[in-house]
């Protein structure tokens, strides 16, 4: 799979699936007029998997890259379709209902001890989580 | 109709409160009836990878216990009932691992709300039971330890995510689990599986130590033989919980408790939305749901056309949705605070990112599954600073749309009736190849899960397609208003009443 240029998503699904799931998204989209100008055949490129992946704190091997960028790519055309919706003044629904923030009484309830709380730790120290060297560089301490 | 559980040989009970009934009377004790199904299930999991783990010494020990609460006159309205979880539910001493490698070893130090409830109830907790990985998945082959399979034919997959849910009802390895549904992950498998599978309304029913995926559409819910057991587990897990701030504080109808089937249909309007019936679903499911609608009208309820025009956007606006939310929340898995670490060697630190960077990068990449890279990533690019307006908001908006559908749809019916799923329980590796593929057939169940509403699958009939030797079960799905659990778990009951699809078993060797 994922050598069809992000093509099979439709062609392997066209018979199974109802026919609204179908339709093309319009080709003049707001949501399409991004990335994808950065390869031919990609709504994703390779470079923005990877700078996501960065940011998502994920490596990805180039083999995992390359097909990410296919596999998100098909979803993401398939969302394209949203910018054909008239969403004109509407106010986006964060949650299913309203809902007010509840505000509890200022009192100390019961809570686990230190040692509960650092029993699944990988690494503690006294009573505290520990990790690697934060600055780049330094020795690893652990 | 009713027919009885497996159970305990010498004692037969047709519900759950039955069974509850006789522990209470002490006309069979609770630990008799964990040793029958403990047999069972030790015996049959093996080939069907339900559970995760199987814990006979813990359902024994809490057996002993509820006995002894009878014994002292306690009332359990589920006692000796035995349960499994969805690892998903963080269950106190016993590890908790979302079917990921990241949280192997992980024992959480507290019960989810749910697993406490239902423990005060009486429950006999067997275990936990197999899923997608952090609930990722339609089809249970994303699990990081290893596939569950569809008790009505073992080369096809259960359904997901709560696959290992599903299949232990379907296949009696315990007559009660639960589950939790972020777009269809109750009600999909439960098809997939030919049991009752409840999604309760957005924030019925606490999440309070349930791993979370996206926390504006995650619920915990039952499956189950009948409807009317799934309300009986709904009627004790349900209501507010002050761990869980998003946990609705409405008071839980008293009927659910004692679910009957309705006398009479009459005046009862079902809504067929037009677009859960076109090409592309299944001819065979197509017929079996029709002929149960026409069972209800026999019923005296009146068939509705409506329409939810939006019904085609569900997929984008929750793949966008969903994946924005877990990104955040799995964040957490970091390597720091419980799960696994993976401390980068000092070849790898020759990049120049400091070791902490390293080592959440090298933690979260070995220890998260494809499907769940694949979603953080969707997530994290869809909120990311430029793109946030064309896809995270505009999802919102459409999410409204398809909320106000349904809001003008039960305008003029009271529930909806429609497929749960598209297409019968496929084979394994057969969709495994093409994420949009797989999400394309949560059509049916995303939109409900969108917009908060409660719904419920049951089985509605069987199929044998040409390349099956095996029947496979088909689901029906009822959709309700806000808060009307009760009311479409009276409806499925009265159409269990009047069927007996789902008092059908696989044939498994025992």
């Amino acid at each position: 799979m994922g050598n069809s240029r992000g093509g099979f998503a439709r062609e392997r699904s066209s018979s199974t699936l109802p026919a609204f799931m179908k339709s093309t998204p319009p080709a003049s989209s707001p949501i399409s007029a991004h990335p994808r100008e950065a390869s031919a055949a990609l709504a994703l490129s390779l470079d923005e998997v990877r700078t996501t992946a960065t940011l998502a704190r994920l490596h990805l091997t180039d083999e995992e890259a390359g097909r990410m960028a296919q596999e998100l790519s098909s979803v993401l055309g398939h969302a394209r379709a949203l910018a054909s919706v008239d969403v004109q003044g509407v106010v986006p629904m964060t949650y299913p209902v309203a809902m007010r923030m509840p505000l509890r009484a200022d009192v100390i309830g019961p809570h686990d001890d230190i040692e509960t709380a650092l029993r699944n730790a990988p690494a503690t120290e006294a009573t505290f989580f520990t990790v690697p060297a934060i600055l780049p560089g330094s020795a690893d301490e652990e | 109709m009713s027919a009885p559980f497996v159970g305990p040989s010498n004692s037969a009970f047709s519900s759950l409160s039955e069974l509850a009934s006789a522990v209470r009377a002490r006309r069979v004790s609770a630990v008799e009836v964990t040793r029958e199904y403990l047999a069972r299930a030790s015996k049959l999991d093996p080939s069907l990878g339900c559970f995760l783990q199987l814990l006979p010494a813990h359902a024994l020990a809490q057996a002993e216990q509820v006995d002894a609460r009878v014994a002292q006159g306690e009332n359990l309205p589920l006692a000796g009932v035995p349960v499994a979880h969805k690892d998903a539910l963080c269950t106190r001493g016993i590890e908790t691992t979302c079917a990921s490698k990241i949280l192997q070893g992980f024992v959480p130090p507290y019960d989810a709300t749910v697993v406490e409830r239902l423990t005060r109830a009486g429950a006999v907790l067997f275990g936990k039971l197999n899923m997608d990985e952090f609930a990722m998945g339609s089809s249970n082959e994303n699990s990081a330890y290893f596939p569950c399979k569809n008790p009505w034919d073992l080369d096809r997959v259960p359904g997901g995510s709560s696959g290992g849910s599903a299949a232990a009802v379907a296949a009696d390895l315990v007559p009660l689990t639960l589950g939790s549904d972020t777009g269809g992950s109750i009600r999909q498998p439960a098809s997939f599986c030919g049991v009752t599978g409840l999604k309760p309304t957005y924030g019925r029913v606490s999440r309070y130590g349930l791993v979370a995926f996206a926390s504006s559409l995650d619920q915990v819910g039952p499956f189950a033989r009948s409807a009317e057991d799934a309300a009986l587990a709904l009627s004790v897990i349900g209501g507010h919980d002050p761990h869980d701030a998003t946990s609705l504080t409405a008071g839980l109808p008293e009927e659910l408790a004692r679910l009957q089937p309705l006398s009479s249909l009459a005046g009862l309007r079902i809504g067929l939305p037009r677009e859960y019936f076109q090409a592309g679903l299944d001819p065979h499911i197509e017929a079996a749901v029709h002929a149960a609608a026409k069972a209800l009208v026999a019923e005296g309820a009146t068939l509705v056309d409506v329409t939810l025009p939006h019904t085609q956007h569900a997929v984008a606006v929750y793949y966008i949705l969903a994946t924005a939310e877990a990104s955040s929340n799995l964040a957490r898995f970091d390597g720091v605070r419980y799960g696994r670490r993976r401390q980068p060697t000092p070849a790898e630190l020759s990049g120049g990112q400091s070791a902490l960077f390293e080592m959440y990068c090298r933690t979260r990449s070995e220890g998260f599954g494809a499907e769940v890279k694949r979603r953080i990533l969707l997530g994290t690019y869809v909120l990311r600073s430029g793109y946030y307006d064309a896809y995270y908001r505009r999802a919102g908006q459409v999410r409204a749309l398809l909320r106000d559908d349904f809001a003008r749809a039960f305008s003029v019916c009271d529930v909806l009736l429609t497929p749960t799923s598209p297409a019968l329980p496929f084979r394994f590796g057969e969709r495994s190849t093409d994420p949009l593929a797989m999400y394309l057939s949560d059509v049916y169940t995303l939109s409900c899960s969108l917009a908060g509403l409660p719904g419920v699958s049951i089985p509605c009939g069987f199929a044998t397609p040409t390349d099956s030797q095996r029947p496979l079960p088909i689901g029906l799905q009822l959709i309700g208003p806000a808060l009307r659990e009760a009311q479409i778990l009276a409806l499925a009951a009265t159409y269990q009443r009047l069927t007996d699809w789902h008092l059908r078993r696989p044939a498994l060797a025992v």
